[in-house]
């Protein structure tokens, strides 16, 4: 504990070790974030998205006066062409009540649904199934890690085996025969990410947690008696924390393509629910992006979008947790 | 079985077959091939995944596959190889047209000489025998073994008792069909791609792999290589006797399969490919037609083809007739019909015979666009509780039915009835919807008549004596109908055409089993380098026979 | 150095072999209870009964489960992967072919990604927080959050058809030009040239994605190199920059980079399906996904047999080269 002084004052007391002030380490990870611009930027976004998800569609189905799910006959010419964006029509009277009831922003879909409405409900289901998929695959995931970690021996052997085989199966093609046979439904698709992406975190977490238990606070709390429960929990799993949030926006995004790539194979979310994999499948297999590029563009930058603020705040949180690294 | 396209009659078709039924026609005697010199160019076609259902010459059922068959089979009677309605009339093929004697219980065709196989070896009227056997034969599981239930000793032939037929007879020069009933469409029957001829003693089991039509082709082209999945090869037969019709002017056809329809256009477009066997999406239609560079490029044609929701008549609520017809005035033709490509692509229908079969009427029982308080009318008289969830199935190779699919779905929300949509490709929901035992509740299907003909549509997908058939996909079962079905097709002439008049119009106003939707229109893209092009009818494809290259 | 290839090796043969019971259990235990028996979803779906007989016969499907197994283990060693009805092909033939296709492309993908994100990414180490570096960075962070089926029709439009309408990203060229082919596959033993020139557009697609990240990685790791004594001992010495970054970071990055690469081209090779699908590259993930939309199961379990076999021997060679580039662990005992 060196204490050093200097002429104007105040003490500076040199960081305490990491193990010893977890909270601590939360103030100083938000204040490293807080000065990166990139992280910022990517965070805006990110509230941004979180927003369009949450209020995003109601606030344009209300405002345009049309449902994601409803199909407007006169949004589309005789043959089937969909408007373009910022483009009207007529709509008759009891389906809108809004002025601007006949303007279709970004233009309708191959049946005439609004482009605008989808893409914000989209947002909704990405962010909740790939949320909700994360969050369960956290949950297997941390815990069987843990567990493996912790415990070693055979527990730690099965596990091993288990993630590393399991990582060795194409993913995307097991899902998918998954998917066809269980059927549609929102809950089996996130089931079925859930199922996919679970080893990831649990191989993070057992060897972060391999790491710690070697540190003299465990075994101090080991020697007054502690049950292992209250060890994983109250001691491990804060150590744990930091890497995982890391990797965890890298599995929301993966999940996010994850499921638009099962809804753009049709196996993922069930008509008519919107979903961005979904209007980019419609849009690229039915041949209409070429007549009308929008319909692949406002999809397919959704994602990117999306992805792109993950990506950054990812790596935003990497640099703030770990300042030593590539940062020069 | 489920085919994608549809073959028209037209006024004329009928009356010429009439005509040609009362005089024999003999054609020349001699034979005659087709010099290399007029012969020449390679044409490059594509196919998506899945166009092909079998290769077994006496098994295929898809249109895709009927059009290779018009090339390389010829059946006792042939389709003309015109445009349009002219192209639904009968002419001789390897045999001339038949005398119909005893009544219409007997039908004997004379063969021409000079046919041959492709391997030299000449076709007689045991090898058609044998190959019509084939076809009926429950070991090979083919779709169109039906037909033939008439012909005497069929039913225990097709139900795998009985080993022989007597019901045809042959001599050296010709072939005798006794039936049991007269069939006003007898002729048509043999003139189905699957009696493609092949050489007695052929085994009775599938055979996928093209071998058949590599040594046995009949027609103008024969198969050189086959990689299914892949590609195909045709080349032309030179040992096809041009006497019997002088057909074939391409040295070289390939087939490239598995290019998606917008990729196909892409590559049409670049002159790297000449044509595709799928159906030209709306998108293309109406970004090529805008391009007036490329308007000899574009062909349209008619086909009569039904496109429908069939509704499962023994699954609940659809048992109810008047849950069928609420269906029936809600469902929106129109929005229906633009996700096909809107009026340019097909016209709206609420009937079961298509606009182009001598046998239609136009009758209006349904309109084109929804009356929904009439809808909710029907439903409250049903007594049936809402809501209600039930799972419509969809051909999802080509995007259009299922947005189709999407469309019914939201029609029928006002009802209380929920859909699930479930996609497929052809293949799978094809053998979905065919098996009674799935009990698929509905469905969107094209359906393409086996031939010109009333009886190909009607008794074909309705016939209500026979309601787990596999193109039974309503699974019409009313008695009171069976009657008025069959004496239909025993009919011949005016009789026939006024007989299935009626008929259409009282299935759908009756008992509204399905919901027609439209007919539709076949557009094709081809390349510059492609000439002679013409749309047959009868197959519901395009007509190889006929294709040059500029 | 030999013990741990061996164990290594011996390893891997232990995954291979869980890898093909949990296959075996998936496809023939599991598919009993969501319908139809395994011998008719093998025949397929238009299989009369006397062909369901006998697929039940082959397969040995009324016997018990350990004896199924034994039976599936020797078909498959004997390179029998049962046969498609719906194609009518022995899946072997099927995925043989399938297999050249997919390495192609991610091979071919992978050299190309190499190349580019090496000299990008050792550039961004040399000269940190310089416009070029910061540029690289946004570059490879876009690129990373590019979907492949999003990016795949974009190329495939953009590049492919719109010059042969005359336009090139908007701007006109004068008259109808085919720069690339829009699909198809020609083989390398047909013709080397065509072969190339259809995967130009495809290696392209698939390398995006992957430089991003790899930008990143070597970046960092160059970066990390850059900082240690060595090379400041060696640029006192006068080596010069290339020479430097060829012999000395190079090398050792090599074996941290041989892992990655080895676990992104197994992991693509189960993964372009995409890809194969917009070119029409009949490859195996083309013909996986096309199997399960068709519900062919024997194909099915081909592919997930061949992608799972082929991501554990990926692998497995990659960690021994990793241990043969690497001096530092042929000493070290057992992890």
């Amino acid at each position: 504990m060196s204490v050093e002084s200097n002429s104007s004052g105040p003490l500076v007391t040199s960081l305490p070790p990491h193990d010893e002030r977890p909270s601590s380490l939360r103030r100083q990870v938000f204040g490293r974030l807080r000065h990166d611009a990139t992280s910022m930027f990517a965070l805006v976004v990110f509230v941004l998205l979180v927003l369009a998800a949450a209020i995003g569609g109601p606030l344009a189905a209300w405002w345009t006066g049309h449902s994601p799910d409803a199909q407007y006959p006169n949004a589309l010419s005789s043959g089937g062409l969909p408007l373009g964006i910022m483009q009207r029509t007529y709509l008759p009277n009891g389906i809108s009540h809004n002025p601007h009831g006949g303007l279709f922003v970004l233009g309708s879909d191959a049946l005439g649904r609004d482009v605008l409405v989808r893409v914000l409900y989209g947002a909704r289901i990405s962010l909740l199934v790939a949320g909700g998929a994360t969050a369960l695959a956290l949950v297997i995931g941390v815990s069987l890690g843990l567990l493996a970690g912790y415990f070693g021996g055979w527990i730690d052997g099965i596990v091993n085996r288990f993630t590393e085989t399991a990582m060795a199966f194409p993913n995307l093609l097991l899902a998918v025969a998954l998917a066809v046979v269980v059927g549609p439904g929102l809950l089996n698709v996130v089931v079925i990410i859930a199922f996919f992406t679970w080893y990831y975190p649990a191989r993070i977490v057992r060897s972060a947690t391999v790491a710690a238990k070697e540190m003299t606070f465990v075994a101090a709390a080991r020697t007054m008696g502690a049950r292992p429960r209250r060890i994983l929990v109250v001691h491990l799993l804060p150590q744990v924390w930091g890497p995982l949030l890391v990797y965890a926006t890298s599995i929301v995004a993966n999940n996010i393509i994850f499921e638009a790539s099962l809804s753009y194979l049709g196996v993922g979310v069930p008509q008519p629910t919107p979903s961005w994999g979904q209007m980019l499948s419609d849009a690229v297999t039915s041949g209409l992006y070429q007549v009308d590029l929008s319909l692949a563009v406002v999809p397919g930058v959704a994602l990117v979008l999306t992805m792109l603020c993950f990506n950054l705040l990812g790596d935003g949180l990497h640099d703030a947790l770990d300042p030593k690294a590539s940062r020069r | 079985m489920i085919k994608k396209h549809v073959r028209g009659a037209g006024a004329l078709g009928l009356g010429l077959l009439m005509v040609s039924l009362a005089l024999p026609l003999t054609a020349g005697a001699e034979t005659s091939h087709a010099s290399a010199a007029g012969v020449s160019g390679t044409l490059k076609g594509a196919m998506s995944s899945g166009s092909i259902d079998s290769m077994d010459p006496n098994r295929w059922y898809f249109a895709v596959t009927w059009g290779l068959a018009n090339a390389m089979c010829t059946t006792l009677v042939r389709y003309a190889d015109a445009a349009g309605a002219a192209g639904t009339q009968l002419i001789p093929g390897t045999a001339n047209l038949p005398v119909v004697t005893d009544n219409g219980l007997v039908y004997t065709y004379t063969m021409r000489p000079g046919a041959t196989f492709s391997n030299g070896t000449p076709i007689t009227p045991a090898d058609i025998k044998y190959s019509i056997m084939r076809l009926m034969n429950p070991t090979l599981d083919t779709g169109t073994g039906g037909y033939f239930t008439n012909v005497v000793g069929a039913p225990a032939y097709l139900a795998g008792t009985s080993k022989t037929l007597a019901g045809i007879t042959t001599t050296a020069t010709t072939i005798t069909f006794h039936l049991t009933a007269p069939d006003g469409a007898f002729v048509y029957k043999t003139a189905l791609p699957t009696t493609c001829p092949v050489p007695v003693g052929t085994p009775m089991k599938a055979i996928e792999n093209g071998s058949l039509e590599q040594k046995y082709a009949s027609g103008p082209y024969e198969l050189q290589s086959y990689a299914p999945g892949r590609s195909i090869t045709l080349v032309f037969n030179k040992n096809y006797n041009q006497a019997l019709g002088a057909r074939g002017h391409v040295a070289k056809i390939i087939f490239t399969i598995g290019v998606q329809s917008p990729q196909a256009v892409l590559e049409i477009q670049a002159n790297q490919l000449d044509f595709q066997t799928s159906n030209l999406a709306t998108a293309d239609i109406l970004k090529l037609s805008h391009n007036s560079a490329l308007a000899n490029q574009i062909h349209q044609s008619s086909r009569p083809d039904i496109t429908y929701l069939f509704l499962n008549n023994q699954v609940a609520p659809l048992n109810n007739v008047d849950v069928r017809k609420a269906i029936n005035y809600a469902v929106n033709r129109t929005a229906v019909l633009t996700q096909w490509g809107g009026p340019l692509a097909g016209t709206v229908t609420d009937q079961l015979l298509p606009s182009n079969f001598i046998d239609y009427k136009a009758y209006s029982i349904y309109p084109t666009t929804p009356n929904l308080a009439k809808a909710e009318q029907l439903m409250k008289a049903s007594g049936v509780k809402t809501p209600v969830t039930l799972v419509i199935r969809a051909q999802n190779d080509a995007p259009g039915f299922m947005n189709i699919a999407s469309v019914i779905q939201s029609n029928l929300k006002p009802l209380g009835i929920n859909l699930q949509v479930v996609g497929s490709p052809n293949s799978v929901n094809s053998s979905f919807i065919t098996n009674y035992k799935s009990k698929t509740a509905m469905g969107v299907e094209p359906w393409s008549s086996d031939f010109p003909d009333a009886e190909a549509i009607l008794n074909t997908q309705l016939d209500p004596s026979t309601p787990d058939a596999p193109s039974n996909l309503a699974r019409f079962a009313d008695p009171a109908f069976i009657p008025l079905f069959n004496s239909a097709a025993e009919k011949s002439g005016a009789a026939r055409v006024s007989a299935y008049q009626s008929l259409d119009q009282q299935v759908m106003s009756q008992a509204a089993p399905i919901v027609p939707l439209f007919n539709p229109r076949w557009y094709d893209f081809v390349s510059a380098n492609v000439g002679g092009y013409v749309y047959s009818d009868a197959m519901d494809a395009i007509n190889y026979n006929t294709l040059t290259v500029k | 150095m030999r013990r741990k290839i061996v164990q290594r090796l011996g390893g891997a043969f232990v995954q291979v072999i869980m890898v093909s019971i949990l296959t075996w259990f998936l496809f023939f235990v599991v598919a009993r209870f969501t319908g139809a028996s395994p011998a008719a979803r093998i025949a397929g779906r238009t299989a009369t009964a006397s062909q369901i007989a006998l697929v039940a016969k082959i397969y040995g499907l009324n016997k018990p489960y350990w004896q199924q197994y034994l039976i599936f283990m020797g078909h498959l060693l004997h390179g029998n992967f049962g046969f498609s009805a719906v194609q009518q092909l022995p899946v072997s033939t099927i995925l043989w072919p399938a297999l050249r296709v997919t390495a192609s492309l991610v091979f071919g993908a992978a050299l190309l990604w190499t190349i580019v994100s090496a000299p990008i990414g050792a550039f961004g180490a040399l000269r940190p927080h310089s416009l070029g570096d910061v540029l690289s960075r946004a570059l490879s962070v876009i690129g990373m959050s590019i979907p492949v089926f999003w990016l795949a029709p974009m190329v495939s439009y953009l590049f492919a058809f719109e010059p042969t309408q005359g336009r090139f990203l908007g701007i006109p060229l004068g008259g109808h030009h085919s720069i690339f082919p829009i699909t198809g596959y020609v083989d390398f033993g047909v013709n080397p040239v065509e072969w190339a020139y259809h995967l130009i557009l495809p290696w392209m697609t698939l390398a995006i994605g992957f430089a991003a990240v790899y930008i990143r990685y070597i970046r960092a790791m160059s970066a990390e190199q850059l900082g240690e004594d060595y090379t400041r001992t060696a640029k006192a010495k006068g080596a010069s920059t290339a020479r430097i970054l060829l012999r000395h970071v190079g090398r050792n990055l090599l074996p941290t980079l041989t892992v990655l690469l080895g676990a992104d081209v197994a992991y693509a090779l189960t993964g372009v399906f995409f890809v194969e699908t917009i070119f029409n590259l009949p490859g195996v993930g083309y013909q996986g996904v096309s199997a399960i939309l068709n519900l062919d199961y024997p194909v099915i379990t081909g592919v997930v047999i061949v992608s799972a076999i082929v991501a554990v021997l990926a692998n497995a060679l990659v960690d021994i080269l990793h241990v043969v580039l690497d001096p530092r662990l042929r000493r070290v005992g057992t992890s």
